[in-house]
């Protein structure tokens, strides 16, 4: 069968199997370099209708009729900008491997919970694992960039 | 970045994305060994996309169901839809989820895979129960049944067979849970191993209780193996209701040699999940001072 979406703001059709997963309708420039295939390593997360999901557990066909993205399609997103400004800052913009991740899951923290505490940015990251960042610095890039996205926000300056 | 969310169904000889309850139970009513699918994750991993690929059985995704995707919020219980992502329940908060269910949804998966998972698919694994389902087992949770022209609403612990199996008949499907909004104030979820997929040794202890200033108004604790075996000393528990706290030591003693006198105790556990059962209770049961 046939599925429409938007993938970072281009239109795309493509023939799908029931049981495809989404990673199998992304190009692969788009894909990441995620291969747990259970959502665990977070290095294929895309964002589909708003909500950041693993490709590898998504099935192919919950893309119908959605508008997703990529991490390479966010460079204009204001929060997304806050995130890598905050993460060059604290330095974790050395791992090129768990970037998509960290940035993914960052981006999911800040969507859901404005000004994250570190126990609640601990409850989201319990599962991620990677051998370049440690814990303190993802929680304080995160902070940063939430202080940042939302404080300007506050002050009518910038708009997610 | 907001998403228009399946506008047009998609329907084919594989796969059908239903848009109503009504076309959904059509679809079991004319294929009973449909697959169902409410989140889509599980069926992903890779031991159960052979399986799938093997059963070479129709899949019908619930997700858009409008029916299954509502919260509805009584003075008594929480009614939550089959298709509603965990993400959304964990939205809630405490003033409406007992908080041993909000940490029990943080157990399900990533936070990714939280935004696809859902509740209804997560108390549906053929074989396996996950800690939600333990949690929603000691706090009286219901699960509403629903085939083409019959519905039923059953505890959540008769989904299961002895083995842990599922107990679904054919053409049926998991429509709505209803979690009771009582208050326990006191509660501990500890999830050793990983009970998601299947195959890893793990155990789960959920302990909940309700005190009132010195007195223990009632205590419920389950243990569960692997995802299969369960024990719960629903007697001892009984034996406990209206005691003084803190706990003499013969009460903490009692409870706990119910649970170890459970010949699936020794049968099921290692000498490991063995200690940590015991140890789990007997440090909850000390914290109700």
């Amino acid at each position: 069968m046939t599925i429409e979406f938007t993938l970072n703001g281009e239109p795309q059709t493509i023939l799908i199997e029931a049981d495809d997963n989404a990673l199998t309708c992304l190009p692969a420039p788009f894909r990441g370099e995620g291969r747990c295939l259970d959502g665990g390593c977070g290095r294929c997360s895309i964002i589909v209708s708003g909500r950041v999901v693993p490709a590898c557990n998504t099935p192919a066909y919950r893309l119908h009729n959605s508008e997703v993205f990529t991490v390479d399609g966010l460079e204009t997103d204001r929060l997304y900008q806050s995130i890598r400004r905050a993460f060059e800052k604290v330095g974790l913009d050395r791992c090129r491997e768990a970037w998509s991740a960290m940035v993914m899951l960052a981006y999911q923290i800040l969507s859901e919970v404005e000004n994250p505490t570190e126990a609640e940015i601990q409850r989201y990251s319990r599962y991620f694992e990677s051998r370049c960042a440690a814990r303190e610095e993802f929680d304080r890039a995160v902070r940063l960039a939430g202080r940042v996205h939302f404080g300007r926000r506050r002050h009518g300056r910038e708009r997610r | 970045m907001g998403g228009s969310a399946d506008s047009r169904p998609l329907h084919g000889d594989d796969l059908v994305v239903a848009a109503s309850l009504s076309d959904a139970l059509q679809v079991l009513r004319r294929e009973p060994d449909t697959e169902v699918h409410a989140g889509g994750t599980s069926f992903l991993d890779r031991e159960r996309l052979q399986t799938h690929v093997d059963r070479d059985v129709p899949i019908l995704a619930i997700h858009a169901v409008r029916e299954l995707r509502r919260i509805i919020k009584r003075e008594i219980d929480v009614e939550i839809g089959a298709a509603v992502p965990c993400s959304r329940l964990r939205e809630l908060g405490g003033r409406v989820l007992p908080e041993i269910v909000l940490s029990a949804l943080d157990d399900i998966g990533p936070p990714p895979v939280r935004n696809l998972a859902t509740i209804g698919g997560a108390l549906c694994l053929p074989t396996l129960q996950l800690p939600i389902g333990a949690v929603l087992e000691i706090i009286d949770a219901r699960v509403e049944i629903r085939r083409h022209g019959n519905s039923r609403t059953i505890p959540i612990t008769q989904m299961r067979d002895e083995s842990g199996s599922l107990r679904l008949g054919p053409g049926e499907i998991v429509t709505r849970i209803r979690i009771p909004r009582r208050r326990w104030n006191r509660y501990e979820l500890h999830v050793f191993g990983r009970p998601y997929p299947e195959g890893d040794p793990s155990l789960t202890v959920a302990l909940v209780a309700q005190t009132d200033k010195a007195v223990l108004n009632e205590l419920r604790c389950i243990f569960m193996s692997d995802g299969h075996t369960v024990i719960r000393p629903v007697e001892a528990e009984t034996d406990l209701m209206g005691r003084n706290l803190p706990l003499t030591e013969r009460d903490r003693r009692g409870i706990i040699a119910a649970v170890e006198r459970d010949p699936r105790f020794g049968e099921e556990l290692d000498d490991l999940g063995r200690w940590r059962a015991s140890n789990s209770l007997r440090l909850f049961l000390q914290s109700l001072a």
